[in-house]
């Protein structure tokens, strides 16, 4: 029952406080201002109304005089409130929908309200400072009081506590704040209270967060409670619903939700380290490209593009990258097949659940937080200066019997730069990137609502701008930079006691842009060009680039060719319904659920091609001889395309839920019907446009006892289009039990240490449907492949058609997971542990049949179930807090450990057992086994002969099988590949009075870089192409035979095995990094009071600011290769938050 | 009991949505399946230009086939490690093995070969074929072409790797048990190979019209009798010569089950059956050489070997790649020229072209590369002189090396200071550099000849690759100036001394315009002994047939190819300009290993087969 009720959004506008006194009118106006462009405004007026405080005695005699006409009740209460300023509470069961005609002057309002209430089963009194309308009838909700005898009249409260899964608690301590007062709530959740209109109540119970509300204006307060971070009563997502943490069998992961709002524009990229069981990569950090790779307890197939994660946002399969972390409610990951065995096919690569923040019982609160920072490259790689190229270059070729190929008088103008035309002396990073560019993030939010209806809205804008430099001639912008605008709306409606509407809303709109050439094919060319080839412009204005019909300058790639202009938007919208049927059967409900999303990307790509010139020398008035080196391939005007991408998702869910206790027995049940329908509608071929269907069925039942005993069972039954009919659904059934040691008698002595001990194991299978770029395996296909010509003058073409893919009878992969976990709590709650323990065998994996001998013909040989790999591991979170003093902290680790095997690959085996597959890593490297340099001449002759050009400083390595040479067949696995297996987190968060220090320190561990490419690798095509890297000093010459400098001997272009992969070029690719750091700062309430804020703080945030790593060329999280790739960002943030 | 609308309501929706039955069975069925393709004629049809599709581009073209690049008349130094792309630069360093997968043509032509027997199984089958007057007639000589082109297709795994698998008649099926014989099929030996392969060519000879001038000129580019015939001449040819005639070197070259893979007895008769294959197509009289007058009515050798490989289905050509596919011009093309100037013979290649009096200007070398010159060629390789090159527009200072060779020379090498081909193009008269600072020398791009010179061969002077133009036309593959350069080498071992040795031989010197042997003007003396014989025809047939994808399988199967292409090779110096560019100067030293002789079969696919054993040495 509630008095105020509040406006929904679109009414702020309006006096959204009826029956309160108005003593002042505030405005706050807000202009939060865009960028430099003038961007985006964002203009909200609010009208706030402050409550009086005290008022006199003897309010019924007030005079008033008011005139209305065949108004309802609540109305004229209105109009009554606004004259005098007396509160009227009521109860929102009340039927004041009577019309009514009053014409009075400067009559009483005891009066007035008679007559109102004449013939009406209402009556009214004066309570304090209010006036009450009551049902006449027996248990009136106010009684004046009798005992106590005060001057004060005493209210008597009266409500019922739930849970968040809207189970009543009983033995809830419900108390007056500031006396001792109280009462417990009864076995139905109910309470009884008697008290002043002006107190606070308290409500308490462990394990859940403690709530005070003012009793004000109140005659029953219902209360949900929320349980504590942490706590066992905690209510987790899992799939396809809630449950308490306590009632956990399977494993599950989740993420305080605050640690994801990080300026960064994907939240794929804040996981690492704060989720057991996640292990990611972040394989670059040009904006709107900068998603990490996700997999949940690494990699239990062939190809980590099918090991992705299944993600729902709000129960439906969609892209979760793109949401602002503000939006967020819940974050949870799923792992083990207890708890995505629902998911059926789908479920065996692990799910994430994500929900989005749904309004609160209260009065409206708008939260608003911005923060702008200037970010930065984490680390590139050094160049050398043109002057150590040069010397390099010569040493290459003199090394190996050549003569040099720079004069010293080249070398010497390259130093003076006297002539940087025809000598340029060129650091291409330096030219491509400026020091810093910038972020902005700002969000506003606003979530309220009454016991009727509840509402968030949510509003977020984020913009990012790339390092590239721009070129002051430039007529248009071609910087990096993304740009995205979130608009999240989620509102519950309960239509009738036993009926809730939820309908969420999600749009995102992301503004792009980009030079017109490849980001990567910057980076990857100017790592081919040398640092003496050209200059980035010359001095006259011509582009320079060597003959070639592609332009391989990069600092024109990024200036001269035009623009690409990418727009995005997203929308997802679901709306479900819920009936409870508890009429019918007690604890049942039924929910219907309709989704439907579209996303629509849109690439605008203005292009031109300049024409390039090189420059040969001077004429005699001093001026540049230039060649045009791109004859007939410059275009100097822009030219247009456009593609497109979009896509439309239908999702129907339908669901029957049972939950209910009888005594100590707790009784889950759930059964759904769910299928989808995604579309490419901008499909090329009759395959990709029929659209993409997955339909199931899903169910669980779970048992407890005691909160001590819990047992579960869940499956999926699930089809998929891939299969043909006969073989189309699988039945996914898991097992799962936990029991609470901690709850037996046995246990009592360890109480004091530890509250909680408990034991969860699971067991099931869960499946894989997805066969990478093959859809419907069980129908054959016809391809069209290459045709020929005929006739004298070519005129007769035919097109030609083949055999595409074979029809194969081929089923869903399946993985069996076991998984058996623990949770501690002990002392008290200040150390929380739990960690789990998994085993993956995933059977049936789909690959082409590899023993297929290729004479036989086959061009894409079908595939089958043929497949087999193991993954095992361990992850585990514990946190610990505690309060010294003022002094409170919170640390919470996290350590995922994974660890995969090849057990069948259906390769034939290998000549020699060293170079066989299976038994290593999915992915493993193989290369040559470095033994270090040759030192002299008569070590070459002594050692098994290597290919190409071998002298002393050249690599030697190992002769595996003791042919007497070094070819492929001594090739063995090397390293651990480059996607970690280890990755953990510490995350800290100190907190003394109004300060905050928090972040996350999140370090990986069993990986490795193989380092290779032009540019890296010395002169590796040749000395015409390729830059080099200013570790170069760091080499093996005949004046300075180091035993293990980084680079062997150097040569021109790739002479001998030096640059094969081998354990040489293996790093260890471990690092620790201090992912996010944040200072923050509460205003004081003092403070506060004055300007009417709830609260407020300030802040300073970094992000990436400190990596520790043996690792030293480039950012280490970029893998394999080179580094040239957008390296990742660090960024320095400081902004302000606040709520009213 | 409002609510009950809601359940009511819920339920319909659950109702309806779990009854649409075919929600997962969503293909349409009149989606094409392999079946209908072989009821419609017009889908047959691209059935079988798919097996066309398989004839290798037969031109060079570096990207795609390595017979250049692996012999000694061209190298091509793009360097692309860890791809497979232009792999002839790693191939000559020697880092090479079973495992690299270079240039492994096997899979695509045992594709091929499966498109092709499975045509032949199928085709029978098209009712709207058959329901045509002709339709038998059709469906016969659509059986022969697919046979055609398997059987070529045999050939070209044959001459790559030696001994092949030979398949059964219809395709093995894709889902063959492990265990299935079929799957673990051993090589053939040579001669069976080559017995099926001619007897095949045999067998769809029969079939088809004889040639290009019995077919309408819509179906040029189709296999024909005289096409099979040249097949086999070649075929019998390669199959005669030392490498696969009782090669001792091969003597342990045996399957599992003791299976001798080359015959270790030397038959003289497989040159008279190579002879007389040859001599078949000669008999057929439907070929000459393609010859051709200048604008002044005088016969002009110059544009007679040049338009031989350029006018197509000209009375030269026996068959030919009729896919247009002139882009290998653009490695051919200098820089200046929108191309990439890259594809570059070196020194001994360019020294092989006689002078124009007839004279071999060089007659071997010394251990440090520098060359004996032939005294009465007249060649020198001191000073410029003033002179314009057949074909050429101007005359022009021109180093001595170049001046006065014979007009193949000026048809097929580019070198330093000549004229591009294309004179007429946007950018006039273009000069080739190829000098360090050159505009395609080293300095300027990774693109540069790396000895100092350019083909020109089978280059369209109206081809200008600076605006992606490129003169559609189909590419030679058998043209009669090989099948007399066959006859004249398989004769010359069978019988000696045969005058039709030295008269065909004539025939290709006479128009190429260089004085023939023992007759007509500046007549040089007849080779006086088999073996002389034998140098000389070698001589001719590496000259005339140069950059045809020739070279790389005759200096194998003459078991030369140890001398031939291992060690330094030379050009000019490019990283100089000149006059010290016009020095000779090792570029590259290459290795060549006795198993280079064939190519290793794939590692991957000996570990599938059991039964499959791999080529010596490998």
């Amino acid at each position: 029952m509630n008095f105020n009720w509040y406006a929904l959004p679109a009414l702020l506008n309006d006096d959204y406080r009826r029956g309160s006194y108005y003593r002042g009118r505030h405005s706050i106006h807000l202009i939060m201002r865009g960028s430099a462009i003038g961007l985006m405004i964002i203009l909200l007026t609010l009208q706030l109304a402050f409550s009086s405080g005290a008022r006199s005695q003897g309010i019924l005699d007030q005079r008033v005089s008011i005139q209305v006409q065949q108004q309802p009740l609540e109305a004229i209460f209105n109009m009554l409130h606004e004259k005098t300023g007396v509160d009227i509470i009521y109860s929102s069961r009340i039927d004041l929908t009577k019309k009514a005609t009053v014409f009075s002057k400067d009559e009483q309002l005891s009066s007035i309200l008679q007559r109102l209430l004449y013939g009406t089963n209402l009556t009214y009194e004066a309570v304090g400072e209010s006036i009450v309308i009551h049902k006449k009838s027996a248990n009136p909700k106010t009684t004046i009081p009798q005992e106590n005898s005060t001057n004060s009249a005493q209210l008597t409260i009266q409500g019922v506590i739930k849970d968040q899964l809207n189970n009543p608690l009983a033995g809830v301590s419900v108390q007056i704040v500031g006396t001792t007062r109280g009462t417990l709530t009864d076995a139905n959740g109910q309470y009884t209270i008697k008290v002043e209109p002006t107190d606070s109540l308290k409500f308490s119970y462990i394990g859940y967060q403690t709530q005070t509300l003012p009793v004000k204006n109140r005659v029953d307060l219902n209360i949900i409670m929320e349980a504590t971070e942490g706590s066992l009563n905690q209510v987790v997502v899992v799939g396809y619903g809630q449950q308490k943490k306590i009632s956990m069998v399977g494993s599950q992961s989740s993420v305080n939700v605050e640690d994801l709002k990080l300026p960064e524009a994907n939240l794929t990229n804040a996981l690492a380290g704060r989720l057991a069981g996640v292990i990611s990569v972040q394989r670059s950090g040009e904006p709107g490209a900068s998603g990490a790779d996700i997999w949940i307890r690494g990699i239990s197939t062939f190809s980590s593009d099918l090991s992705k994660p299944l993600v729902l946002v709000d129960g439906v399969p969609r892209d979760f990258s793109t949401i602002d972390p503000e939006d967020i409610a819940s974050f949870s990951i799923l792992k083990d097949a207890a708890a995505t065995a629902v998911y059926g096919v789908r479920g065996a690569n692990g799910v994430i659940l994500i929900t989005t923040k749904g309004g609160k019982i209260g009065k409206p609160q708008i939260n608003f937080r911005y923060n702008e920072g200037v970010t930065s490259f984490t680390k590139l790689p050094h160049f050398a200066d043109g002057v150590t190229y040069m010397q390099m270059s010569n040493e290459a070729r003199m090394e190996r019997g050549s003569s040099p190929i720079y004069s010293d008088e080249a070398i010497q103008a390259t130093k003076n730069q006297s002539d940087p035309d025809l000598y340029p002396d060129i650091d291409w990073f330096d030219v491509l990137f400026k020091r810093y560019g910038y972020t902005r993030n700002a969000n506003l939010n606003l979530s309220g609502g009454s016991e009727g209806a509840q509402y968030y809205v949510g509003l977020s804008y984020y913009d990012e701008t790339g390092l590239f430099r721009q070129d002051s001639l430039q007529k248009y912008n071609s910087q990096a930079r993304y740009k995205r605008y979130n608009l999240t709306s989620n509102l519950t409606v309960h239509i009738t006691n036993s009926t809730t509407m939820q309908l969420g809303v999600r749009g995102h709109l992301a503004d792009m842009s980009y030079p017109g050439a490849n980001v990567s094919g910057i980076f990857s060319d100017a790592f081919y060009s040398t640092p003496v080839i050209f200059p980035p412009m010359y001095s006259d204005g011509k582009t320079p680039n060597f003959a070639s019909p592609y332009l391989q300058n990069p600092y024109a790639e990024l200036t001269e060719t035009g623009y690409d202009s990418r727009w995005e938007s997203g929308l997802a919208s679901n709306l479900s319904v819920t009936q409870n049927l508890d009429f019918w059967v007690k604890g049942l409900s039924i929910t219907g659920k309709f989704a439907f999303d579209t996303y629509n990307l849109t690439n605008m790509l203005r292009t031109k091609t300049p024409d390039t010139y090189q420059a040969i020398g001077r004429d005699s008035a001093g001026n540049l001889i230039e060649q045009l080196t791109n004859p007939g391939q410059g275009n100097e005007y822009l030219s247009y395309s456009l593609s497109k991408t979009s896509t439309r998702t239908l999702y129907n869910e339908f669901s029957l839920n049972y939950r209910r206790s009888f005594g100590k027995n707790d009784i889950t049940g759930m059964l759904l019907f769910n299928q989808s329908d995604e579309l490419n509608t901008e499909a090329s071929d009759l395959i990709t446009s029929l659209p993409y269907r997955f339909r199931g069925l899903a169910g669980r039942a779970a048992y407890g006892y005691a909160n001590k005993y819990f047992l579960e069972f869940d499956f999926g039954y699930n089809g998929s289009e891939n299969f043909a009919p006969q073989n189309r659904y699988g039945f996914f059934p898991s097992i799962g039990a936990s029991w609470v040691i901690s709850e037996e008698k046995f246990f009592q002595s360890f109480q004091n240490a530890i509250q909680l001990f408990k034991l969860r194991f699971s067991y099931g299978i869960v499946g894989n449907s997805d066969i990478s770029g093959r859809r419907f395996a069980y129908i054959a296909t016809v391809a069209n492949v290459g045709g020929y010509t005929f006739g004298q003058a070519l005129e007769n073409n035919y097109s030609g058609v083949d055999i595409g893919e074979y029809a194969v009878d081929v089923t869903w992969e399946t993985a069996k997971k076991a998984n058996l976990g623990l949770n501690i709590e002990a002392l008290n709650g200040k150390i929380n542990l739990q960690a789990d323990v998994f085993n993956e065998h995933r059977s049936g994996i789909f690959l082409r049949r590899a023993s297929l001998p290729q004479y036989i013909g086959v061009v894409n040989p079908p595939y089958g179930n043929v497949g087999i790999v193991d993954n095992h591991g361990i992850d585990g979170t514990v946190t610990w807090q505690g309060k010294i003093g003022k002094f409170n902290f919170q640390l919470i680790g996290n350590f995922t450990w994974a660890r995969n095997k090849v057990i069948q690959d259906d390769k034939p085996p290998y000549k020699y057992p060293w170079m066989e597959h299976k038994g290593k890593k999915v992915g493993q490297e193989f290369g040559y086994i470095a033994l270090g340099l040759f030192k002299d001449s008569s070590e070459i002759l002594k050692s098994p002969t290597q290919n190409g050009d071998v002298r002393p400083g050249d690599l030697k390595f190992k002769d595996i099988n003791g042919d007497g040479k070094i070819d492929a067949y001594d090739m063995v696995a090397i390293g651990h590949g480059d996607i970690p297996e280890i990755v953990y987190g510490l995350g800290f968060s100190l907190g003394y009075k109004a300060f905050k220090l928090s972040g996350l320190f999140q370090g990986v561990g069993n990986v490795d870089i193989s380092l290779s490419g032009q540019g890296f690798q010395p002169f590796q095509q040749g000395l015409t192409s390729g830059n080099l890297l200013n570790n170069i000093k760091d080499r093996w010459t005949p004046d300075d035979p180091s035993t293990h400098p980084f680079y062997p001997r150097l040569s021109a272009g790739t002479v001998n095995d030096n640059y094969q992969p081998s354990t040489w070029w293996l790093k260890n690719g471990k690092y620790l990094r201090l992912k996010d750091i944040q200072i923050s700062y509460n205003l004081p309430q003092s403070l506060l009071k004055h300007i009417h804020l709830q609260s407020a703080n300030v802040f300073l945030e970094g992000v990436n600011i400190l990596t520790f790593t043996p690792f030293e060329l480039y950012d280490v999280e970029l893998g394999d290769g080179r580094g040239a790739a957008y390296p990742n960002t660090k960024t320095y943030a400081a902004g302000f938050g606040f709520s009213f | 009991m409002r609510n009950l609308k809601y359940i009511i309501l819920l339920g319909i929706a659950f109702a309806e949505f779990s009854c649409q039955k075919k929600f997962l069975s969503q293909v349409p069925n009149d989606k094409l399946t392999i079946d209908q393709v072989f009821q419609r004629k017009d889908l047959s049809e691209e059935y079988l230009a798919h097996v066309y599709s398989y004839i290798p581009v037969d031109v060079a073209y570096p990207l795609y086939d390595p017979w250049e690049g692996l012999s000694d008349e061209a190298d091509i130094i793009f360097n692309r490690p860890g791809s497979n792309d232009y792999a002839t630069y790693q191939m000559n360093l020697g880092e090479w093995s079973a495992t690299s997968n270079y240039y492994n043509y096997w899979p695509s032509y045992y594709n091929a070969i499966r498109s092709a027997s499975y045509f032949m199984a199928h085709i029978g089958e098209n009712k709207q074929i058959l329901a045509l007057a002709n339709g038998a007639d059709l469906i016969k000589q659509y059986t022969a072409e697919a046979r055609f082109c398997r059987a070529f297709y045999y050939f070209c795994l044959l001459k790559q790797y030696g001994p092949v698998i030979l398949l059964p008649e219809n395709p093995v099926a894709v889902d063959a048990q492990t265990d299935d014989p079929l799957l673990s099929l051993p090589r053939s030996p040579y001669d069976s190979c080559v017995d099926y392969i001619a007897n095949q060519l045999d067998m769809a000879a029969e079939e088809l019209p004889l040639n290009s001038s019995n077919q309408s000129e819509l179906d040029y580019g189709r296999a024909t009798k005289a096409a099979c015939m040249a097949v086999k001449s070649r075929l019998l040819l390669y199959a005669a010569s030392p490498q696969f005639n009782g090669n001792k070197d091969y003597a342990g070259f045996q399957n599992q089950d003791g299976t001798p893979l080359i015959d270790q007895q030397y038959d003289l008769n497989k040159w008279k059956r190579a002879a007389d294959a040859a001599k078949a197509v000669i008999d057929l009289g439907l070929f000459s050489l393609y010859k051709e007058n200048d604008a002044q009515g005088q016969f002009s050798p110059y544009l007679s070997c040049r338009d031989a490989m350029l006018k197509p289905w000209n009375n030269e050509w026996i068959f030919a790649d009729n896919v247009p596919n002139a882009k290998s011009e653009i490695g051919l093309t200098p820089r200046s020229g929108g191309g990439y100037a890259a594809d570059a013979p070196p020194q001994g290649m360019v020294d092989a072209f006689e002078m124009a009096n007839g004279q071999r200007p060089i007659t071997g070398y010394q251990s440090d590369g520098t060359p004996i010159v032939n005294p009465a060629s007249g060649y020198s390789e001191t000073g410029f002189t003033t002179f314009q090159a057949p074909g050429d527009p101007e005359a022009r200072e021109t180093y001595n090396m170049y001046v006065n060779r014979e007009p193949r020379f000026y048809v097929d090498i580019t070198y330093n200071n000549a004229i591009w081909i294309n004179t007429t193009s946007s950018h006039g008269i273009i000069t080739c550099h190829f000098n360090y600072s050159g505009e395609s020398g080293a300095k300027g791009s990774f693109n540069y000849p790396a000895s100092g010179y350019l083909w020109r061969k089978n280059v369209s002077p109206d081809s200008d690759p600076s605006v992606s133009k490129y003169v559609k036309r189909p590419y030679v593959m058998f043209r009669y100036a090989e099948i007399l350069l066959n006859y004249v080498e398989a004769l010359n071992e069978y019988d000696p001394g045969n005058s039709d040795i030295n008269k065909y031989l004539n025939m290709i010197r006479e128009r190429a315009g260089v004085p023939q042997y023992g007759t007509g003007p500046n007549a040089l003396p007849v080779p006086g002994s088999q073996t002389a014989m034998r140098d000389a025809i070698h001589h001719e047939r590496q000259v005339e047939l140069c950059f045809e994808d020739k070279r790389y399988f005759d200096t194998r199967r003459w078991k030369i190819a140890d001398q031939t292409d291992g060690g330094p090779f030379y050009g000019m110096d490019i990283d100089q300009d000149p006059p010290q560019f016009y020095k000779r100067k090792a570029f590259e030293t290459r290795v060549f290993l006795k198993n280079y002789y064939l190519f290793p079969i794939p590692q991957s696919e000996l570990d599938r087969d059991e039964n499959l054993v791999q080529n010596p040495g490998w």
